[in-house]
C-alpha cells in the first residue's frame, strides 16, 4: 500500500517531463550563487582558523546540504493539508483504509525520491565536475550519511505537517508557508553553517530539529563529526522524530475532535 | 442600404501543433515542432444590415465561434476583410468596443466574487458613460431583465439563468449598436432559455439593435432572428430568411412513438417512416398541411403506444436536409 | 489619460476586495513574508558581518544592494508577475478573449484587476532597510537622490517588462511556465555583487538577460564600485533601461495579439 502510493506519485511526476530540465538549471543556478558567495569569502583570507573547513569542503557542504538533502518542496504538503481542512475532507480522510498522515508521508516520499533522482542528483553531478567536490572517503561515514539523510527528511516532513496543521487555527496556509520558509535560512545551516552563528544562537540551532535537515547530514558526509558524536546525534534525530510525531498526533486528535463536533 | 457588418472572403486557419506519438515524440516536438493547419472558416462572405437580427447556425466545430471572434476583433482573419460600420475590428479595437456588446454563453464577464453591481460600475467607468446615460440604461435593463432582486448579491450565488440575465444587461449597459451572442442559451434549462429569448426579442425591437447570435439550436433562431446563416465545416451553406429556409428544408419536425410491445411496420398518413425499431419508430412530418389533429386521430386507434412526441430537427438534420433539398441557395 | 487612471483605480480597488476574500488575514500574511525575507537577509548579514565583507562590499553596502533589489523586484512584480503568469491559463480558459472586446487595453485590465497588494510587505521592508543602510553610505544630494529615484523606477519597469514579455509569449502558444523558472533562477544572481560570479554568468546578467540593470549596476554606480563589461557608463545607461524595456514589451505584446489564436478548439 505504502509502496503503491510512492510509485504512483513518482509516476505522476514523470508525466511532467520538461520539469526536470528547468529544475536542474535552477538548482545549479542557486548552488552557483551560494558557492560564489563563499568563493568571495575565501578570497579575502579572513577565515584562517584551524577549525574552518577547506574551500572544497565548504563547496561540498553547500552542494550536499543546499541541493541534495533539502530538495523537498514542503509547500505542496501544507497546501493539501490546508485544502482538506477547508473542504472538510479531513473528516472523510479519517475513513481511509490507510491513515491520512501515512498516506501523505508516502506521497511526499515519492515526490522527494523523484526530485532527488531526476533533479538533484543530476545537478549534483554537474556541479561536482564544475567545482571542487569531495566524495566521501570513509565507508562508515557514507553509510551514516544515508541514515542521517533519511532521518533529516522525516524531520522535515514532520515539521511541515506540524505547520500544516496550524492552518486549522490560523486559517492561512500562505502565512504558514512563509513562516516555515523564514526559519530555514538561519536554522538549517546551509548558506551560513552553524559554526558561524553567534552564540547563543549557534547552540540553539544545534539543538533544534532544523539542524538535522541540512547541516548535520552534510557534516557527516564530510566526516567532520567524530563517529561517537555522530551516533549521539543520530539518536537525537530519532528522538526528535518521536517528539514531533507525538506533538502532531496530539494536534491531530484535537483537530479531528473539533471537526466531528462541528459536524465538519 | 447601410450595412452594420460586411464580411468579405474571410478565411481563418489555425496552426496547431501536431504531437507525434511514441516515446521520443515529445522530444521531436520540442526540437522541431510539426505544425498543421486547420481551416475553421473558409472564404466566407455575407452582409448584415443595420437593425437585423441574424442567426448564425451550425453544428459543433462549424466555425461559429471563430467567426464571432473575428467579427469582434479578438482574432485576426488569415485573409479577407471584415468591416463593422466601416471599420476593421482588430485594427480599431477601442473605437469598435464602444459600439459592440458581446456575450459568450459559457464565459462570464461578471466579477465572480463580487456583487453584480460592481461589474456594472466598472463598465460605467470603462466605457466612459455619463451618470445620466448610465442611470437611464441601468434602470431600463434592471426592469426588463428583472435583475433588481439580486443586484447586490454576489455573482457566485446566482443561478445560471440569473447570471445569464446579468450577463446580457452588462453587455448592453453602454448601449451598443451591435450585439454578438455566442451560444447564449447553452446549458440553460428550458424556462431560462425562454426568458432569454423573450428578453432579446423585446430589446431588439425597442432598441433597434443589430444582433448576431450563434447557436446549434434552431429554436433560438426561430424566436429571435429574422435571418439565418447556416455554416458547416467552415463553409456557408445557406443564407436567407427563415421562410426561405422553411421552403428549402421541407419537413421540419419529427414524430417519435414508443410502443409497449414489439410492433411491425406501421404507416401514418402524411408522414414518412425513417427509423423502424420494434419499440421506437421515427417519422418525418412531411409538410405543414399535416396537422397535429390529423396525426392524433390516427394514433388513437393504435392501442399499445406508451408515449409519443413531436421533436424539432437537430442542427445536423437541418444541414443534411439543406444539402438534400437542392443546391445551396444564397438570397438576401 | 485621466480616464485610464480612473479605470486603473477602479480595477485595483475591486481586485483588492476580491483578494481580501481569499487569502486569509492580509496582515498576518504580510508579517510572515517580512519575517521570511528578514531571515534570509539576516543570514547574509551574519555571514558578511562575521567575515567583514564580500568582494570589497561591506555589509551595509550589501544590505543596500539587497534591499534595492527587493524593492525593484516587488514593484515590478506587483504589476506584472501573477497577472502574466496566469495569462497562459486564461488563454486556455478563454477568459482572455473577453478582455479584447473592451474599450480599455487588455494589458491595463490585466495589470490592475489583479494588482498584487501582497507586495506591500516587501516594499515596506525594502524601503526601511534601504533607508537605514544607505543613509551614511552615499553622499546624498539633489543629483544622487534624483538618480536613486530614476534608478528605482527604471529597475521596476525593467522587471515588469520582462515578466510581461515572458507572459506574452503564451499568446504565441508557447508554454511559459519553464521560462519563468529560468527567469527566477537568473534573478537569484541579482541579489549579490555580480563580480563574485564566473565571467559567463556576468555576461548573462549584463547582456543576455540584462537583470544586472535592475540592481547591481545602479547600486554599484551610486557606491562607486566597479561595473564589469560595460563600465561606469552602465550606471548612466540605467535611466534608459526602463523606456527601452517598455518599448520591447509593447512590441512583443502587440505581436502576440496579432498571432493570438484564441482558446483551443
Ligand atoms: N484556438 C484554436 N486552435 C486550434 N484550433 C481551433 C481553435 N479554435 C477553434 N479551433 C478549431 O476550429 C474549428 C471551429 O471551431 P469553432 O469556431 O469553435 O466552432 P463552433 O463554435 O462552431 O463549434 C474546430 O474544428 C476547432 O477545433
Ligand atoms: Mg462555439
Amino acid at each position: 500500500m505504502f509502496l503503491n502510493i510512492v510509485t504512483l506519485s513518482f509516476k505522476v511526476n514523470i508525466a511532467y517531463r520538461f520539469d526536470f530540465i528547468t529544475g536542474i538549471i535552477s538548482e545549479i543556478v542557486r548552488a552557483v550563487a551560494r558557492i560564489a558567495i563563499w568563493a568571495a569569502v575565501y578570497e579575502t583570507n579572513i577565515l584562517i582558523s584551524s577549525a574552518a573547513p577547506s574551500f572544497s569542503q565548504m563547496t561540498t557542504h553547500l552542494i550536499i546540504s543546499g541541493t541534495l538533502v533539502t530538495r523537498w518542496e514542503f509547500q505542496g504538503l501544507i497546501r493539501s493539508i490546508d485544502q482538506s481542512v477547508k473542504s472538510g475532507d479531513l473528516s472523510i480522510n479519517l475513513l481511509h483504509p490507510i491513515d491520512y498522515p501515512i498516506y501523505l508521508f508516502a506521497r511526499e516520499v515519492g515526490n522527494y525520491i523523484y526530485s532527488v533522482a531526476i533533479v538533484a542528483l543530476p545537478a549534483v553531478l554537474i556541479l561536482s565536475f564544475w567545482f571542487d567536490f569531495d566524495w566521501p572517503d570513509k565507508f562508515s561515514y557514507g553509510l551514516l550519511f544515508v541514515a542521517f539523510w533519511f532521518v533529516g527528511f522525516t524531520i522535515f516532513f514532520l515539521i511541515a505537517c506540524l505547520f500544516g496543521l496550524l492552518t486549522i487555527w490560523l486559517m492561512t496556509a500562505f502565512a504558514i508557508e512563509w513562516l516555515l520558509e523564514a526559519l530555514m535560512p538561519i536554522l538549517a545551516g546551509i548558506l551560513v553553517p552553524l559554526w558561524l552563528l553567534p552564540e547563543p544562537l549557534a547552540t540553539l540551532a544545534r539543538i533544534l530539529p532544523f539542524a538535522w535537515i541540512g547541516y548535520y547530514p552534510s557534516q557527516i558526509y564530510l566526516g567532520r563529526i567524530e563517529l561517537g558524536v555522530a551516533w549521539i546525534l543520530l539518536v537525537g534525530g530519532v528522538l526528535w522524530v518521536g517528539l514531533l510525531v507525538c506533538w502532531i498526533s496530539f494536534l491531530w486528535h484535537r483537530a479531528t475532535k473539533q471537526f466531528t463536533v462541528h459536524g465538519g | 442600404m447601410e450595412f452594420a457588418i460586411e464580411v468579405c472572403n474571410v478565411t481563418k486557419t489555425y496552426k496547431i501543433a501536431n504531437n507525434r506519438d511514441g516515446n521520443t515524440g515529445w522530444f521531436h516536438s520540442l526540437v522541431k515542432p510539426e505544425r498543421k493547419e486547420l481551416t475553421a472558416v473558409s472564404d466566407l462572405s455575407f452582409q448584415v444590415s443595420t437593425g437585423d437580427s441574424v442567426g448564425y447556425l451550425g453544428p459543433n466545430g462549424a466555425g461559429k465561434s471563430t467567426m464571432i471572434k473575428m467579427m469582434t476583433g479578438i482574432l485576426v482573419p488569415t485573409s479577407g476583410t471584415i468591416e463593422l460600420r466601416g471599420r476593421q475590428p482588430h485594427l480599431h479595437r477601442k473605437e469598435n468596443a464602444q459600439h459592440i456588446g458581446v456575450v459568450f454563453g459559457q464565459r462570464s464577464q461578471l466579477w465572480w466574487e463580487l456583487p453584480v453591481v460592481d461589474s456594472f460600475e466598472l463598465h460605467k467607468i470603462m466605457y466612459s458613460l455619463s451618470n445620466y446615460c448610465y442611470e437611464r440604461n441601468k434602470n431600463y435593463l434592471l426592469q426588463v431583465l428583472e435583475i433588481k432582486n439580486f443586484w447586490n448579491q454576489s455573482v457566485r450565488q446566482l443561478s445560471l439563468g440569473q447570471r445569464m440575465r446579468a450577463e446580457l444587461a452588462l453587455a448592453l449597459i453602454h448601449e451598443p449598436k451591435i450585439l454578438f451572442l455566442d451560444e447564449p442559451t447553452i446549458g440553460l434549462d428550458i424556462e431560462a432559455k425562454e426568458a432569454v429569448r423573450k428578453i432579446l426579442r423585446q430589446i431588439q425591437s425597442e432598441r433597434e439593435l443589430t444582433i448576431i447570435l450563434t447557436s446549434h439550436d434552431l429554436q433560438d433562431i426561430r424566436e429571435i432572428c429574422s435571418k439565418v446563416i447556416i455554416v458547416n465545416g467552415g463553409e456557408l451553406i445557406f443564407e436567407g430568411t427563415l421562410d426561405t429556409l422553411r421552403a428549402q428544408m421541407g419537413p421540419e419536425r419529427r414524430l417519435v412513438i414508443t410502443f409497449a410491445k414489439p410492433t411491425g411496420e406501421l404507416r401514418i398518413a402524411g408522414t414518412a417512416l425513417i427509423s423502424n425499431d420494434k419499440f421506437e419508430k421515427h417519422y418525418l412530418i412531411q409538410d405543414r398541411a399535416t396537422s397535429s389533429g390529423n396525426i392524433l386521430a390516427q394514433l388513437k386507434d393504435i392501442d399499445n403506444i406508451v408515449d409519443f412526441s413531436v421533436r424539432e430537427l437537430t442542427i445536423e438534420e437541418i444541414v443534411k436536409s439543406v444539402y438534400r433539398n437542392g443546391s445551396i441557395v444564397k438570397c438576401s | 489619460m485621466s480616464s485610464k487612471i480612473r479605470l486603473a483605480w477602479k480595477l485595483a480597488s475591486l481586485g483588492f476586495r476580491v483578494q481580501l476574500q481569499f487569502k486569509g488575514s492580509f496582515l498576518l500574511n504580510r508579517i510572515a513574508q517580512v519575517i521570511a525575507y528578514g531571515s534570509s537577509f539576516g543570514a547574509i548579514f551574519i555571514l558578511t558581518y562575521r567575515i567583514g565583507g564580500m568582494a570589497g562590499w561591506v555589509w551595509r553596502e550589501l544590505l543596500f544592494l539587497m534591499s534595492f533589489q527587493l524593492l525593484s523586484y516587488s514593484l515590478g512584480a506587483a504589476f506584472c508577475f501573477v497577472q502574466f503568469r496566469e495569462l497562459e491559463s486564461n488563454v486556455r480558459k478563454g477568459t482572455f478573449d473577453l478582455l479584447l472586446v473592451k474599450p480599455a487595453p487588455a494589458w491595463l485590465y490585466i495589470i490592475f484587476a489583479k494588482f498584487n497588494f501582497d507586495y506591500i510587505g516587501h516594499v515596506c521592508l525594502a524601503l526601511t532597510l534601504m533607508a537605514w543602510s544607505s543613509i551614511h553610505l552615499v553622499d546624498w544630494n539633489f543629483i544622487t537622490v534624483l538618480y536613486l529615484f530614476a534608478a528605482i523606477l527604471n529597475s521596476a519597469a525593467l522587471t515588469a517588462s520582462m515578466l510581461l514579455m515572458i507572459g506574452a509569449l503564451s499568446l504565441f502558444g508557447i508554454r511559459v511556465y519553464y521560462l519563468y523558472v529560468i527567469f527566477f533562477s537568473v534573478l537569484e544572481f541579482t541579489r549579490y555583487p555580480i563580480v563574485i560570479f564566473p565571467l559567463l554568468l556576468q555576461v548573462t546578467v549584463v547582456v543576455l538577460v540584462p537583470l544586472a540593470f535592475m540592481s547591481y549596476i545602479p547600486v554599484a554606480y551610486l557606491l562607486d564600485h566597479p561595473i564589469p563589461i560595460v563600465g561606469p557608463m552602465g550606471g548612466v545607461f540605467v535611466i534608459f533601461v526602463g523606456p527601452l524595456s517598455i518599448c520591447a514589451a509593447t512590441f512583443v505584446w502587440h505581436r502576440g495579439l496579432v498571432n493570438y489564436q484564441g482558446a483551443g478548439g
